[in-house]
């Protein structure tokens, strides 16, 4: 047992944490309270470790407060999603109370660990319990219970907050009702624990060969676990995509896979597999895997390169610069046409980090900057990068596609900052949404029996409707809406959806509603096979 | 002896007043799919309307300087005095050919007195232009005095327009310079000319028929106050019950003396495409 930590015994356990969240991504990523092929949980936690451990990376200073400030910058840079940016404010808060330390003993370690719970706590205008936050607060209570003991040491402390967060997660589903309803538990909550568990497996040298816990009773993805990596030094693309077909065999796309790359996942059942890999040549991935099914959303980012790059749509000098957040060849378009000045790749299944927001906004020819995140877990990150420029900054926080359309029919070149941002914002909740893809498990909610591979419809982010087919669950969604008050439709139809299937669902609903104007439009987005507006 | 009034096809105001004042139309020029139209002459909206889904090669020209001579020629036979007021320059090269005509037609009638006023807008506000020039002619105003009055009115007079897209006058070249070419379902581009700039200006987007509508109304009252008497004309294009929303929506508003109801001429659908605008002054 180790008494107290040095600066290089951090970085050995920041480096030993990233690659243990590494092995449970998948898994992370499927425990959302919605059985949608969008958690980002756990690929946002890793994105924000990787982005940590990149900074300390150049820090040869060896002490505690050299690397804890390195982390602390690095984490709130490259911090992606809600998880992500919560994690970096847990790491912010450790910053704070080690920023003098040489060497870290049990008690200054709780004392770091009861910063990072109130630095998180702080950080949100609403904090939930049964997420993160309770994890994070149960673990430093019980790092502050150890260190009162006459024995106590930096590795105790660890192990008790440890053991802590682990009860703390499998205690969510009994403070938020919709995590037990789902049969999982709180997927940030349970990153944190796994960062916490690969510190201290580290600390004890016991991680070799073993594999991360997942602590939920119904797996949402069932499948067996993948090998620990023997080359966790491989770099090159992390590639993910999901195949979709008929009577798929978990079993045989792993054999044709292993020897095309490393940390190798494959997950699912007979109708949808998801597919992780660490390769140099992902088309050659994908191309190989399109012979299982329908290879569909793919995310391909360079383990090299943290940074995503943008869109840069206008080049002139301009009063105001919109920064959009989008997916889709034909959303991007439909942005630029309305005027957007640079299109951030993301989504449900891709957040930009903070460093990608602010790289955007540091970049537009422009002092004064909107932005649309038009995703729930973007609008976090983007009000952080707000925070780290010099320039006018105003994050409209529109949390599905239709909003940020609405906000940007208000845009208007020629007039001021102050009118396009109090027309915006006035007019982006105009739009309501409804989202619709294939459920990615079965689960029960909000009442509903939902079976795997069902189509599952999302009002509003809520998922409120399930069927057989997209034009049933549209039209029993729409049935429930004060649709009489409405008076246009648009729908965005995505990658696995047709032109033909969503004329057929105009048709039907203006069959129902005849008053309305319907609409479709080729959004190309890859999380969602048909995005409503109704407005 | 009453001054003339001339102008071209763009201001699309009634028949009954252009019978009443005697007001003289050179039609602007069309080439559809090959075939040259006069604008209301050879072509009337119906018609247009019957040829513009197979429209697929067209433009717009000024009217030839015969045309412009020839009526020149049949006015001066019973007046001395000619006012024309013609759609804005930056829109049309209308004016700038009546000037080379009337260059021409001097030479030979050095007694003629031809004034030609550019109105730096177009449609139904050149309309409420024409229309106070052609009263005072008809009570017997002077030729300085009408185009006193038209140089009074320029300024006061508005128009807002909500129309499919913006593909349409980007291909002949009108479109504003800050507006984007967007064409998602049911976004409608608002253009105008609200602050007598004589181009067209970008007035923003709205959504859906009504929305967009009601967003007309917004635009409008930021520059007529609702107690204010004031004079509207609502143009439509292929939809008079659009136009009706339109004039009922913004007399309700309103308080409106005087009401103008009227399609826009083929010249200005070519232009524009589908769309409903109203024109206003106070």
């Amino acid at each position: 047992m180790k008494a107290t930590f040095d600066g290089g015994t951090f970085k050995g356990m920041l480096a030993a944490s990233t690659d243990w969240l590494e092995k449970i991504v998948p898994d992370i990523n499927a425990l959302n309270v919605y059985p949608v092929p969008d958690g980002d949980t756990g690929t946002n936690m890793l994105m924000t470790m990787r982005a940590s451990l990149e900074s300390v990376a150049t820090d040869s200073n060896g002490s505690v407060s050299s690397f804890i400030s390195a982390v602390d910058k690095g984490a709130l840079m490259g911090a992606r999603g809600n998880s992500g940016v919560i994690l970096s404010q847990i790491f912010h808060g450790v910053a704070r109370t080690l920023k003098k330390a040489k060497v870290v003993d049990a008690h200054s370690l709780a004392q770091a660990l009861q910063s990072a719970a109130d630095t998180a706590y702080s950080a949100l205008s609403d904090p939930e319990e049964g997420t993160i936050l309770t994890v994070i607060r149960e673990a430093a209570t019980a790092a502050n219970k150890a260190a009162k003991s006459c024995d106590a040491t930096a590795t105790s402390v660890l192990a008790a907050a440890t053991d802590a967060a682990r009860t703390s997660v499998i205690n969510t589903p009994n403070l938020l009702p919709v995590l037990k309803e789902a049969g999982v538990v709180d997927a940030g909550g349970h990153g944190l624990f796994t960062i916490l568990e690969g510190a201290l497996l580290y600390i004890k040298e016991k991680s070799n060969g073993r594999a991360p816990e997942l602590l939920c009773n119904q797996k949402p993805l069932l499948a067996p676990k993948p090998e620990p990596s023997q080359d966790e030094d491989y770099y090159g693309f992390c590639t993910q995509f999901m195949i979709k077909g008929d009577n798929l065999s978990v079993k045989k796309i792993r054999s044709v896979l292993e020897n095309m790359g490393q940390s190798l996942i494959v997950v699912g059942d007979a109708s949808l597999v998801r597919v992780h890999i660490h390769c140099q040549n992902p088309e050659a991935i994908t191309h190989c895997a399109s012979s299982f099914g329908a290879v569909t959303d793919t995310n391909i980012c360079s383990m090299d390169e943290q940074h995503q790059d943008f869109l840069l749509m206008k080049k002139t000098s301009l009063t105001t610069a919109v920064i959009v957040v989008c997916n889709g060849a034909g959303l991007v378009n439909a942005f630029a046409d309305l005027g957007a000045t640079a299109i951030l790749p993301g989504g449900q299944t891709m957040n930009p980090s903070t460093m990608d927001i602010l790289n955007a906004i540091e970049r537009v020819d422009s002092d004064s900057i909107i932005i649309l995140p038009n995703n729930k877990n973007v609008v976090t990150t983007a009000r952080l990068a707000q925070t780290l420029t010099k320039k006018q900054v105003c994050v409209i926080p529109t949390k599905t596609i239709p909003q940020g359309i609405a906000a940007m029919i208000e845009f208007m070149a020629e007039a001021d900052y102050e009118t396009n941002v109090n027309q915006m914002a006035e007019n982006y909740h105009s739009a309501r949404s409804i989202e619709i893809t294939r459920s990615t498990r079965d689960a029960r909610i909000n009442g509903l029996e939902i079976c795997s591979g069902q189509i599952i419809a999302l009002l509003d982010g809520q998922l409120m409707a399930a069927g057989e087919s997209p034009v049933d669950v549209i039209l029993t969604l729409l049935e429930t809406l004060d649709i009489a008050e409405c008076s246009v439709v648009t729908i965005y139809y995505g990658k696995d959806a047709s032109e033909p299937e969503a004329t057929a669902i105009i048709e039907k609903i203006l069959t129902s509603w005849p008053h309305l104007s319907a609409g479709y439009e080729n959004g190309g987005q890859p999380e969602y096979m048909y995005i409503l507006s109704i407005e | 002896m009453t001054v003339a009034i001339v102008t071209d096809t763009i201001p699309c105001i009634e028949q009954e007043l252009i019978d009443e004042f005697d007001i003289n139309l050179v039609p602007i020029h069309m080439v559809i799919n090959g075939k040259e139209y006069q604008d209301q002459i050879s072509l009337t909206p119906d018609e247009f309307w019957k040829l513009y889904p197979d429209m697929e090669d067209y433009s717009t020209s000024t009217p030839p300087i015969a045309e412009y001579l020839e009526i020149f020629e049949r006015l001066s036979k019973t007046t001395r005095d000619i006012a024309c007021i013609f759609v804005s320059k930056s829109l049309s090269a209308t004016a700038e050919v009546a000037m080379q005509a009337r260059q021409l037609f001097l030479k030979d009638h050095p007694d003629v007195n031809i004034a030609i006023i550019d109105s730096r807008t177009a449609a139904g506000a050149q309309a409420f232009i024409l229309l106070e020039m052609a009263r005072a002619a008809k009570a017997g105003k002077s030729l300085d005095e009408v185009t006193a009055i038209a140089n009074d009115m320029i300024p006061r007079v508005k128009y807002i327009t909500a129309l499919e897209g913006l593909k349409r006058l980007i291909k002949i070249g009108r479109a504003p310079k800050t507006a984007y070419i967007g064409e998602l379902f049911q976004v409608k581009p608002l253009i105008g000319q609200v602050n007598n700039t004589g181009v067209v200006e970008n007035l923003g987007r709205g959504r859906g028929t009504e929305k967009t509508m009601l967003k007309m109304a917004e635009l409008m009252e930021s520059y007529v106050d609702r107690t204010t008497p004031v004079h509207i004309t609502i143009h439509y294009t292929n939809s008079v019950e659009d136009g009706l929303k339109l004039k009922d929506l913004i007399t309700s508003r309103f308080n409106v003396v005087e009401t103008h109801f009227t399609p826009y001429s083929p010249v200005i659908c070519l232009a524009i495409g589908p769309s409903t605008s109203v024109a206003f002054y106070s």
